[in-house]
């Protein structure tokens, strides 16, 4: 048990390690470096402080995940029904990558409101575009020769779609999700942090300016945590998901 | 007769593709100019005017300069200790369970949180790049990982049988079958570190597009906003077609 | 109920600009309704392509496919159409059960459970029904592929080196049973094959192809009567007929 947690988390630990060293060594203003264990020393004593925060920070990631991942599978067997309209949707798909959805929060905040419902569509936004990638690329890998079984017993469209590519899709799919959490947590926070529409972000924000730096690291590391565990639980998915399709 | 098609099926598909980035740029000037995103949403036009006066042009040029080396040197150093860890835990197994953990926690730290530490430790100039350098990391470790494990079973197997050293099988089919993956992660990783970039700017960087957002968002300068983030997106964006096009060359050859 | 004509087919791959191969060439042929062909003939010859041309999974690029005076598709259409691929071509995801539930699915019927189980039983999979395709070996995975193929009861059967990666002992108990489905069915089949007493053994008649681009250099009429048995495989007779196809088959 123990054996299987130092394992995991070594370098982890050595980086805390590292981390702790350096602040005692070196003399910086103490006010901005804190040391791993003054963090922990709080996390523990005022637990119940960061409860609130992190369920509403975790509630609005997933929510926002689960919107991001939902339109982009629609969109991508939208695109996957029509050469046209795969075409037409690719490039303006292409551009929201390729433009940096974090600097656009403020931007999108003046758009929909200073609320949390914008935090909703920025982490939706982000997770969008990796699950209308990995699903479009996922609804063409097609076992081999399956495509001529399906021609040769006359599949209609439909068919394909359920029978074939959709569950062909499912691992990419699993591959989505897992790129799509490790954002969710991240975007999330930030969004608040800019947006102060509360969550672990507003919390940040509100004990840095209170120069509260422990609180304010504390909230970081369940960020931290939680973003970790979600990603590990997202893995741990794709893991499976790959054994059972492949 | 087939490649023909093939060939017609590229360009008609360009085609689309060309129409629906106009059609995107038209939808914004309409929707620009029936103000229905209000003042922050300006006509497409109103933007790239800002791109005519010579004095914003080369301010904009100026921070461009700025963002783009730091996100270069981000995405360089990021992708260096990508490929090494990744590298590291291949070679030595025990250590992967670990490695995987530390890239994910790496990973999570809020920039919120890590900028104003690096802002004290290593200085406003580094720390655009070094913020760039985090989620390219993570991206690059996590695309090699699996880009070395998505050799052929069957031709492992022959390599083992065939009595190849661990360097021989490396060099001539893991290294190889990691390629696609690799690529595919760099594309991503392009925009990952402009994001980084600018992010890392906002902290307090001297010059850099970062802060002409930032300023240009304060002082409601809109249009100039909006053609700054344009700048932005069409980094990344070349750096991401860039890389598609050797992707896809690489892919061709090993298909 | 399905008479199969090639008209002077050819079949050209394009592999680059300036390359292309021609994989068949001025091919005629007939296959008489409730006849079972066995087609024989080195690698890369085209005979995995005749099958393509009359599934109507690929177009020729001259001359006429028709079965029953008609093109492939409308066998398609019609669902009668069972083919077993040379590379098995089974869904990973779903267990042998599942795989052999999909024609089902597609032609839109209820599946035939007591149909689906028989076969399952007929090919020697009893206790695998929810195995998937990566926990069978490959012989396994080869005998779902042709269990897939008879689920609709197909009126033209096509098989692709279906026995390709059997052990003897399996491969005769294999076409033993096929000859018998076949039997009881009469079904339209074209057979290809590596192994020349296989396609003996089973055809009606062998068809030996040329070497790129594919031609039929020679044509053998099976003189044993059916049932055969596994004796018909010792006879005199029979010995001659291998050596003498596969004197044919040598360049
Ligand atoms: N899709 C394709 N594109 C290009 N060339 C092809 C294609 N399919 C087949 N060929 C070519 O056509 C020729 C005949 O192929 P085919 O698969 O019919 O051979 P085969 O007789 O079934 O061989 P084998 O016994 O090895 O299965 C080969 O030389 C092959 O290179
Ligand atoms: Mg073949």
């Amino acid at each position: 048990m123990i054996l299987r947690f130092l394992k995991k988390s070594w370098a982890v630990i050595l980086l805390l390690l590292l981390w702790q060293i350096g602040v005692m060594t070196t003399n910086y203003n103490s006010i901005v470096v804190v040391s791993p264990l003054s963090v922990l020393q709080d996390l523990t004593m005022h637990a119940p402080v960061y409860i609130v925060p992190a369920l509403w920070t975790t509630g609005f990631a997933l929510g926002g995940l689960l919107l991001g991942m939902l339109a982009g599978l629609v969109l991508a067997v939208i695109c996957w029904t029509s050469k046209i309209l795969s075409g037409l949707l690719q490039s303006s798909a292409l551009l929201l990558t390729a433009t940096p959805i974090v600097c656009l929060i403020p931007i999108l905040a003046r758009l929909f409101g200073y609320q949390s419902r914008t935090e909703l569509l920025t982490v939706a936004i982000m997770t969008f575009f990796p699950s209308f990638v990995y699903a479009g690329s996922g609804l063409r890998r097609l076992p081999q020769r399956s495509q001529e079984l399906f021609a040769a017993l006359h599949a209609s469209r439909w068919k394909r779609l359920v029978l074939l590519a959709l569950p062909a899709a499912v691992p990419e799919l699993a591959v989505a999700l897992r790129v799509g959490t490790a954002y969710s947590i991240l975007v999330t926070v930030v969004a608040e942090f800019l947006m102060q529409t509360g969550g672990l972000g507003d919390m940040f924000a509100v004990t840095m300016q209170q120069f509260n730096l422990h609180r304010a690291l504390g909230a970081s590391v369940i960020a931290m945590a939680l973003s970790t565990a979600l990603y590990e639980a997202s893995s741990a998915l794709e893991k499976r998901v790959r054994l059972r399709f492949a | 007769m087939r490649y023909a098609e093939r060939n017609n099926g590229g360009v008609q598909r360009a085609l689309y593709q060309a129409c629906g980035f106009l059609l995107l740029l038209a939808a914004w000037q309409i929707a620009g100019k029936a103000g229905m995103g209000g003042k922050t949403l300006p006509a497409l036009s109103d933007v790239l005017r800002v791109y005519t006066i010579g004095w914003r042009r080369a301010l904009l040029l100026r921070a461009a300069v700025t963002t783009v080396s730091s996100a270069g040197i981000g995405l360089l150093l990021g992708a260096a200790l990508g490929c090494v860890t990744a590298l590291t835990a291949q070679l030595l197994p025990v250590l992967e369970p670990g490695l995987d953990r530390l890239a994910v926690v790496v990973n999570a730290l809020p920039a919120i949180a890590l900028g104003p530490v690096l802002i004290i430790t290593v200085g406003r100039e580094a720390t655009p790049a070094l913020l760039a350098a985090i989620p390219v990391f993570f991206l690059i470790y996590v695309a090699a990982t699996s880009g070395l494990q998505s050799a052929d079973q069957r031709l492992g197997q022959f390599f083992k049988a065939s009595g190849a050293s661990w360097w021989t099988r490396f060099l001539y089919l893991d290294a190889i079958s990691a390629l696609p993956a690799l690529l595919n992660g760099m594309k991503l990783a392009v925009t990952t570190a402009m994001i980084g970039a600018v992010v890392g700017e906002w902290f307090g960087a001297p010059t850099g597009l970062g802060i002409v957002i930032l300023n240009t968002m304060q002082n409601f300068q809109i249009p100039l906003m909006w053609a700054a983030v344009l700048v932005v997106a069409g980094i990344s964006l070349t750096g991401y077609g860039v890389i598609g096009l050797l992707q896809s060359a690489v892919e061709r050859r090993m298909a | 109920m399905s008479t199969i004509e090639l008209k002077d087919v050819s079949k050209e791959f394009r592999i680059n600009r300036e390359r292309s191969v021609l994989a068949l060439s001025a091919m005629d042929l007939t296959i008489r309704e409730g006849e079972f062909v066995a087609l024989l003939g080195p690698s890369g010859c085209g005979k995995s392509t005749i099958l393509h041309l009359v599934a109507g999974l690929d177009e020729p690029s001259t001359g006429t496919v028709t079965v029953d005076g008609l093109p492939p598709r409308q066998l398609q259409a019609k669902q009668q159409l069972g083919i077993a691929f040379q590379e098995h071509a089974l869904l990973p995801w779903r267990t042998v059960e599942g795989n052999l539930e999909l024609p089902f699915q597609i032609a839109g019927r209820t599946s035939d459970r007591e149909h689906i189980a028989g076969l399952i039983e007929l090919v020697g999979l009893k206790g695998f029904e929810s195995a998937r395709p990566s926990q069978l070996s490959g012989g396994m995975r080869q005998r779902v592929s042709i269990a897939r193929a008879l689920c609709l009861n197909p009126k033209l059967l096509l098989l692709d080196e279906p026995f390709g990666a059997l052990d003897a002992v399996t491969r005769r108990f294999m076409n033993l049973e096929l000859q018998r489905i076949w039997q009881e069915k009469q079904i339209t089949t074209i057979l290809v094959t590596h192994t020349v007493e296989e396609a003996i053994f089973l055809a009606d008649r062998v068809l030996v192809m040329s070497g790129r681009p594919g031609r039929i250099i020679r044509e053998l009429q099976v003189p044993f009567p059916r049932p055969r048995a596994v004796e018909t495989m010792r006879q005199e007779l029979f010995h001659q007929l291998v050596d003498d196809l596969t004197l044919s088959l040598e360049p």
